[in-house]
C-alpha cells in the first residue's frame, strides 16, 4: 500500500533521470506498474488509428481519446464517415456507447462485457478493467540480460488465487534502458499462450518516450490482429470535468 | 370355394350367436381404430406444437451453419450469390412443400437507453413466415396486418420486461456487422411475442429480414435458413433426403427434417408409436377371446356332425380347414362391419376433432389462444396392422377347437356331445 | 339362498363360459390399471423432475420477483429467518421434506477462451443435495458442500463454450445489489448435465455464501423453495404461506411452471378421451360375452321356467351369477393389474430402446424409464368403474334371460 504513495514520485524520477537504476534497486512491482500506466498518466488526450484484421475483413478506424486516471475514458470515432461521431464513455466500471447515426446513448450491460470493443480483439472488459496488475498479480523478475542485442528485463506475473482475472500467467519483456515494454504475453492456466501484445515504434510524444504502435495478436488466429497507432498524444492536461459525462458524449 | 360356402351356411345356423360374435369383432376393430386415431391425433398435435411453432418441418442451411450458427455461413455463401426469390418460388412450386420462409440471424445489443440487453435477432419475411410457422400468433400486444414491417421489431415477452419496453417504444440495436463496422439502427416496438418457451421469450427480437441485412451489412440475397412446411410432418426426414438429392438447392446447402434437428422430439414421438403395437396386440387378443368362445361352441355342438363327415371320408386336415374358414368368414364379416362403422364415425372426428375444453378449460400453452381440440388421425399402416392382428389372433384362437375336433376319432365324435352347451 | 347356491354352481358347470367372461372383465381391469398407472406415473415423474430442478412444490420470494426478477429484489435477512422458522413449524402437518434458500442472477462468465452469459444459482449445499436433482446430475467431479466457497459446478454446455474443465478457473462478472459491477474468480468443482440442453448451456451452481458475497447480498436471498412429500399439499401450503406472509410472493409449482402445468392438462385431456374409448371397448366386449351366454342358455332358462322359476327369479339368478363373476374378475384383475403395476413401479418401463438422446418435454428433462404410479383413489376408481359397468350390463343381459323362456325350446335339440 505504501508503495503506491511513493509511485508518482518514482515515476517522476524515472522520467527525469535517464540513468537506469542499478540492478539492486529493481522493484518488479514498480516497473510493471509503470508499464501499466505508461499510456495513462493522470490524464491524457490523443488521436489513435486502429486497424483490425480478421479472416473476413480489414478496417481502419480513426479515434480521438481522452482519459483521466484509470477511472475515466472517452473515445470518439473520427473516421470512417459511416461511423463518425460514435463514442464510448467509461466511468468506473460502467460503459456507455453513443451512436451518432441514430442519435442514441445506450448503456452496455455486464453481459456484453465479453464482446469485442468496436470490432477489435480487445474486449469491453479490457477497457473496463482498472489496471490492477500490481494488486492482482505476484510479480517476479525472471530474466535480466540480453535478448536480440537489447538489454532487457523479463517479468513473470502470476495472479493471486482470489484475483478476478481469467489469465493463468503473464510475461512481460521490458527494455532495461528506459523501461519501455517490448511485449506482453497472456497465458491460460495450462501454460498455453492465448494472446500477445507488442509495443513498437518508440517515440517522444507529449513529453514522454512511449511505444506508439501497440499490436494485439490472438494465439489461435495469428493472421488476425488489432493494431493501435498513437498519433499526437498529450499528457497531464487540465481536462474539464464535463468531458466524462453523458451529455458530452453526444457532441 | 366349397369351404367358404359351408362356413357361411354354418354361421347362419345360429344367427343370434353369429350376430353377437360379429358385433364383438366389429366393435373391437372400431374401438381399436378410435384409440389409434386419438393417439395419432395427440402425437400429431405434439409434433405440430413442437415444430410448427418456430422451427418448421424442415430447414435448409449452409452445410457448416449448424451448430455454431456462424454469421458468414449463408445459404449459397460459397458461391457468394443466391437467387433467393427464384429458389423460394421453385421450392413452393414443388407439390410436397406447402410453404417456404427465409430467415436471417444475428446477435446484438438492444437498448431503450438506460436498459440494455443482449438479444437474438431473427429476420423474417412477414408475408411468408406465418405460412410456415405459428409463433407470430402468440403476439400478445400490438396488432397490424403485417406483423412486422420494416423499421419495426417484435420483442419476446421476458426481454421486453427486462428492457421495460412496450409497444410504441423505440429501441436501438447495435451489433458488429459483417464488414466489421458497428451496425446500429432504431426500431419501433410493434408488438410483444409470447412463445411460451422461456429460452426464446428471454432473447428473441424479430425484425424484417431486409432490415437485418442492412444492419449486418449483408447483401439482399443473404439468408441463413429456409424453413419449410409439408403436408405430412412425419415424413419430414425422407422429404429432406429427397430435397438434398434433387439438385434444387445450392451445392453447399443441406436440408434436414425436424427429426434430425430436434432428436428429443423424435424420441418422444417414437415412444408414442411403440404404444400402437401394444394397443393392437391387446385388442386383438380381446377379440380373439370372443372368437375362441364362439368357435368352441360352434364346433362342439356339432361334434356328431363332424364325426359323420369324418367317417364319410373327410380328412382331419380338411376338418381343420373347415373350422378355420368358418372363423375367417366370421371375422371378415366382423371386420367389414367394423370398417364401415369406423369410416362413418372417423369422418367427422378427423375433420373436426374432439374439443377438450370441457375437461381442460382454457389453455395458455405455447401461445395465448390454443384450442384443445384433438383431431383424430387415420393411418393406413395402422389399419392394415389392426386387421392383420385381429385376423391372425382369431385364426390362432380357433386353432384350439379346430385341432381338437380334427384329432378326434370320428367314432368317438359320432357318439355324442363332448361339451355341454346348455 | 337357493338362488345364490344355484348361481354359484351354474358358474362352475360351464367352466369355459365362466372363464371367458371372467377373463374379459379381468383383462379390462388390468389394462385400465396399467394405462392409468403409467400415465399418472409419467406425469408425476415430470413434476418431480421439474420441482426438484428449481421451483420446489412451493416457492416463496419477494413480491414481483416472478415477473420482473432483479438482483436487488430479495427477502431480507429477517424475512428469511421468519420463513425458515415458519416452514419448520409446518413440517409435520404438510409433510415437508426440505427447504432450500436460493439466489439467482444473470451474469457473465469468462475464461481465457472467451465469455458467455450464464445463469448463476447459489444454493445451500446440504439442503440442496437433499431436495433437488442437481446432486444427481453431476456428470464429472463432485457436488458442492458448504465449505466450498469459491467453487462452482457448471453445465456441460458452459464448460464446452469456455473450454474449461475440472479445476480450471472462471471469472464471474455482474451487477450486484448496490448497482455496481462486481467480479469474482471461481474454480470448477464439477460439471452438470441436466438433460435440458438450453439449461446446460447457461447453468453455474455455487454455494450460497459465495453468491451472496459476489452480489453484495449479505444474508439476503431471492427465493425459498419448499419440497413436499405429497404434491397435492402444494396448493394448501401455498395458501397458508400467503396468509402468513402477505408481503411476499408465494407460488405453487403450477404457477411457477405454467408450461408444464398446461402440458399435463392437455395430456390429461387426451388421456380422458382415450380411457373413455378403452372403457367403451371393455364394456362392449363384456356385454358381448354376457349376451352370448344368455343366448346359449335359452334352453336352460326355458327349463327353469318350466320347473317353476318365475321371470323375477330368473332375472335375479342371472344377476347373481354376473355379480359373482364380477367379483371373481375383480379379484383376478386386481391381482394381475396390481402386480404388473408393482413391477413397473419398482423397475419401470425402459424406454432406452426407443430414445437415443436425453428426453425432455415442456421444458423438463426426464429419465428414459417410465414408472407406474397408482394412488388408492385411482385404484378404487378403476375398480368401481369396471365393477359398476359389469353389473349394469349384467342387468341388461339378465332382463333378456328373464324373458327368454320359451317352452317350445325344450323340444328342439
Amino acid at each position: 500500500m505504501s508503495r503506491i504513495r511513493f509511485l508518482p514520485l518514482f515515476l517522476t524520477t524515472i522520467f527525469l533521470t535517464p540513468v537506469p537504476p542499478s540492478a539492486q534497486n529493481i522493484d518488479p512491482k514498480e516497473i510493471i506498474d509503470r508499464v501499466d500506466r505508461l499510456l495513462r498518466g493522470d490524464s491524457s488526450q490523443g488521436r489513435i488509428e486502429m486497424t483490425v484484421v480478421t479472416k473476413r475483413w480489414k478496417r481502419t478506424v480513426g479515434m480521438e481519446i481522452w482519459s483521466e486516471g484509470v477511472d475515466k475514458a472517452l473515445v470518439r470515432i473520427t473516421s470512417p464517415k459511416k461511423e463518425e461521431g460514435i463514442a464510448t464513455l467509461k466511468v468506473g466500471r460502467d460503459i456507455w456507447n453513443y451512436l451518432s447515426k441514430i442519435d442514441r446513448t445506450i448503456r452496455v450491460p455486464s453481459s456484453m462485457m465479453g464482446s469485442s470493443w468496436m470490432g477489435s480483439h480487445f474486449t469491453n472488459d479490457d477497457l473496463v478493467k482498472e489496471s490492477r496488475l500490481v494488486t492482482d498479480y505476484e510479480i517476479e523478475l525472471s530474466y535480466a540480460g540480453l535478448r536480440d542485442d537489447v538489454d532487457v528485463y523479463e517479468f513473470r506475473l502470476v495472479p493471486h488465487e482470489d484475483a478476478a482475472v481469467v489469465w493463468g500467467a503473464m510475461t512481460y519483456q521490458v527494455r532495461k534502458a528506459d523501461l519501455i515494454p517490448i511485449w506482453a504475453r497472456y497465458y491460460d492456466e495450462d501454460g498455453e499462450l492465448k494472446r500477445t501484445m507488442t509495443f513498437e515504434d518508440v517515440r517522444l510524444m507529449g513529453g514522454r518516450k512511449i511505444p506508439t504502435l501497440i499490436k494485439l495478436v490472438p494465439a489461435d488466429n495469428p493472421q488476425e490482429y488489432t493494431q493501435m497507432i498513437y498519433h499526437d498524444l498529450k499528457f497531464d492536461l487540465e481536462l474539464p470535468k464535463r468531458i466524462f459525462s453523458l451529455s458530452e458524449l453526444r457532441r | 370355394m366349397l369351404f367358404v360356402l359351408l362356413g357361411w351356411r354354418n354361421l347362419w345356423r345360429k344367427p343370434g350367436r353369429s350376430a353377437i360374435s360379429i358385433a364383438a369383432i366389429a366393435s373391437g376393430l372400431f374401438f381399436l381404430i378410435l384409440l389409434l386415431g386419438i393417439s395419432v391425433g395427440l402425437k400429431e398435435q405434439m409434433l405440430s406444437n413442437g415444430t410448427s411453432l418456430l422451427q418448421g418441418h424442415l430447414q435448409v442451411h449452409h452445410r457448416d451453419y449448424l451448430p455454431d450458427r456462424g454469421l458468414y455461413d449463408l445459404i449459397g455463401g460459397d458461391q457468394d450469390a443466391l437467387e433467393l426469390e427464384a429458389l423460394i418460388e421453385t421450392l413452393e412450386a414443388q407439390p410436397q412443400f406447402e410453404a417456404v420462409a427465409p430467415r436471417l440471424y444475428g446477435f446484438s445489443l438492444i437498448s431503450t437507453g438506460e436498459q440494455s440487453a443482449g438479444a437474438q435477432l431473427l429476420g423474417i419475411d412477414p408475408r411468408l413466415e406465418s405460412r410456415v410457422t405459428s409463433f407470430l400468433e402468440g403476439m400478445v400486444a400490438g396488432k397490424s396486418l403485417t406483423p412486422v414491417a420494416q423499421g419495426q421489431v417484435l420483442l419476446g415477452a421476458t426481454l421486453a420486461k427486462e428492457l421495460r419496453a412496450s409497444t410504441g417504444d423505440e429501441i436501438a440495436a447495435v451489433t458488429q456487422a459483417a464488414d466489421g463496422s458497428l451496425g446500429n439502427e432504431l426500431y419501433q416496438v410493434a408488438g410483444i411475442l409470447k412463445t411460451g418457451l422461456s429460452h426464446l421469450d428471454r432473447v428473441l427480437a424479430v425484425i424484417h429480414y431486409r432490415d437485418l441485412q442492412q444492419l449486418l451489412v449483408l447483401r439482399s440475397w443473404a439468408v441463413h435458413e429456409l424453413a419449410l412446411r409439408i403436408e405430412r410432418p412425419e415424413l419430414a426426414d425422407s422429404v429432406a433426403d429427397e430435397l438434398n438429392q434433387s439438385g434444387l438447392l445450392p451445392v453447399d446447402s443441406l436440408a434436414q427434417g425436424w427429426g434430425e434437428l430436434a432428436p428429443q422430439l423424435r424420441d418422444y414421438v417414437g415412444l408414442i408409436d411403440s404404444f400402437y403395437g401394444f394397443l393392437i396386440g391387446f385388442i386383438s387378443f380381446f377379440a380373439a377371446l370372443g372368437v375362441l368362445n364362439t368357435m368352441l361352441m360352434a364346433v362342439f355342438e356339432r361334434t356328431q356332425e363332424f364325426g359323420m363327415v369324418g367317417a364319410l371320408g373327410m380328412t382331419p386336415l380338411q376338418i381343420l380347414v373347415t373350422v378355420l374358414v368358418e372363423t375367417l368368414v366370421l371375422v371378415s364379416l366382423g371386420i367389414g362391419l367394423g370398417l364401415l362403422i369406423s369410416f362413418l364415425v372417423m369422418q367427422p372426428l378427423s375433420a373436426h376433432g374432439i374439443d377438450l375444453s370441457r375437461w381442460t378449460g382454457g389453455l395458455t400453452m405455447l401461445n395465448t389462444r390454443i384450442d384443445p381440440v384433438i383431431r383424430f388421425g387415420w393411418a393406413g399402416k395402422h389399419l392394415v396392422w389392426s386387421v392383420i392382428g385381429m385376423v391372425a389372433a382369431a385364426l390362432l384362437a380357433s386353432l384350439i377347437p379346430a385341432r381338437r375336433i380334427a384329432r378326434m376319432d370320428p367314432v368317438v365324435a359320432l357318439r355324442g356331445v363332448v361339451e355341454g352347451s346348455g | 339362498m337357493i338362488l345364490l347356491r344355484l348361481a354359484w354352481r351354474n358358474l362352475w358347470r360351464n367352466r369355459r363360459r365362466t372363464l371367458l367372461t371372467t377373463t374379459t372383465m379381468a383383462l379390462g381391469l388390468t389394462v385400465l390399471l396399467v394405462t392409468l398407472g403409467l400415465g399418472d406415473g409419467s406425469h408425476l415423474q415430470m413434476i418431480n423432475s421439474a420441482v426438484r430442478s428449481g421451483s420446489g412444490h412451493v416457492l416463496i420470494q419477494a413480491r414481483g420477483y416472478q415477473e420482473l426478477g432483479g438482483v436487488e429484489r430479495t427477502l431480507s435477512g429477517q424475512q428469511r429467518r421468519a420463513v425458515a422458522g415458519w416452514v419448520l413449524e409446518k413440517e409435520h402437518s404438510f409433510g415437508i421434506i426440505g427447504t432450500a434458500p436460493r439466489i439467482s442472477a444473470s451474469v457473465l462468465g469468462s475464461s481465457s477462451d472467451g465469455s458467455v452469459g450464464v445463469q448463476l444459482i447459489a444454493v445451500q449445499a446440504e439442503a440442496e443435495a437433499r431436495i433437488s436433482r442437481f446432486a444427481e446430475t453431476v456428470a464429472e467431479g463432485e457436488f458442492l458442500t458448504s465449505k466450498d466457497s469459491g467453487k462452482v459446478l457448471v453445465g456441460v454446455g458452459v464448460a464446452r463454450k469456455l473450454k474449461i474443465g475440472l479445476g480450471d478457473k472462471m471469472v464471474l462478472m455482474g451487477q450486484g445489489a448496490q448497482g455496481e459491477i462486481e467480479s469474482i474468480v471461481v474454480r470448477i468443482k464439477g460439471l452438470i448435465r441436466t438433460g435440458l440442453v438450453e439449461f446446460d448451456q447457461v447453468l453455474v451452481l455455487a454455494d450460497l455464501a459465495t453468491g451472496q458475497d459476489f452480489l453484495q447480498l449479505d444474508q439476503r436471498v431471492h427465493q425459498f423453495a419448499v419440497l413436499l412429500d405429497d404434491m397435492n399439499l402444494a396448493s394448501p401450503l401455498a395458501a397458508a404461506a400467503t396468509r402468513a406472509f402477505p408481503e411476499l410472493e408465494v407460488l405453487d409449482w403450477q404457477q411457477a411452471l405454467p408450461q408444464l402445468a398446461d402440458f399435463i392438462r392437455i395430456d390429461d385431456g387426451g388421456a380422458y378421451v382415450f380411457h373413455f374409448f378403452l372403457f367403451m371397448l371393455i364394456a362392449f366386449m363384456v356385454f358381448n360375452t354376457l349376451l352370448m351366454s344368455v343366448l346359449e342358455r335359452r334352453r336352460e332358462f326355458a327349463l327353469l321356467e318350466a320347473l317353476g322359476l318365475v321371470a323375477g327369479q330368473r332375472f335375479l339368478l342371472v344377476l347373481l351369477e354376473a355379480t359373482l363373476i364380477a367379483v371373481l374378475a375383480l379379484l383376478w384383475g386386481m391381482a394381475l393389474g396390481l402386480s404388473l403395476h408393482a413391477y413397473l413401479a419398482m423397475y419401470g418401463l425402459p424406454l432406452d430402446i426407443i430414445s437415443t438422446s436425453e428426453l425432455s418435454v415442456a421444458g423438463v428433462a426426464f429419465e428414459p424409464i417410465m414408472y407406474s404410479s397408482l394412488s388408492p383413489a385411482r385404484i378404487l376408481q378403476a375398480m368401481i368403474v369396471v365393477f359398476g359397468m359389469s353389473l349394469m350390463l349384467a342387468m341388461v343381459a339378465a332382463r333378456r334371460a328373464a324373458l327368454a323362456g320359451d317352452i317350445r325350446l325344450l323340444g328342439s335339440h
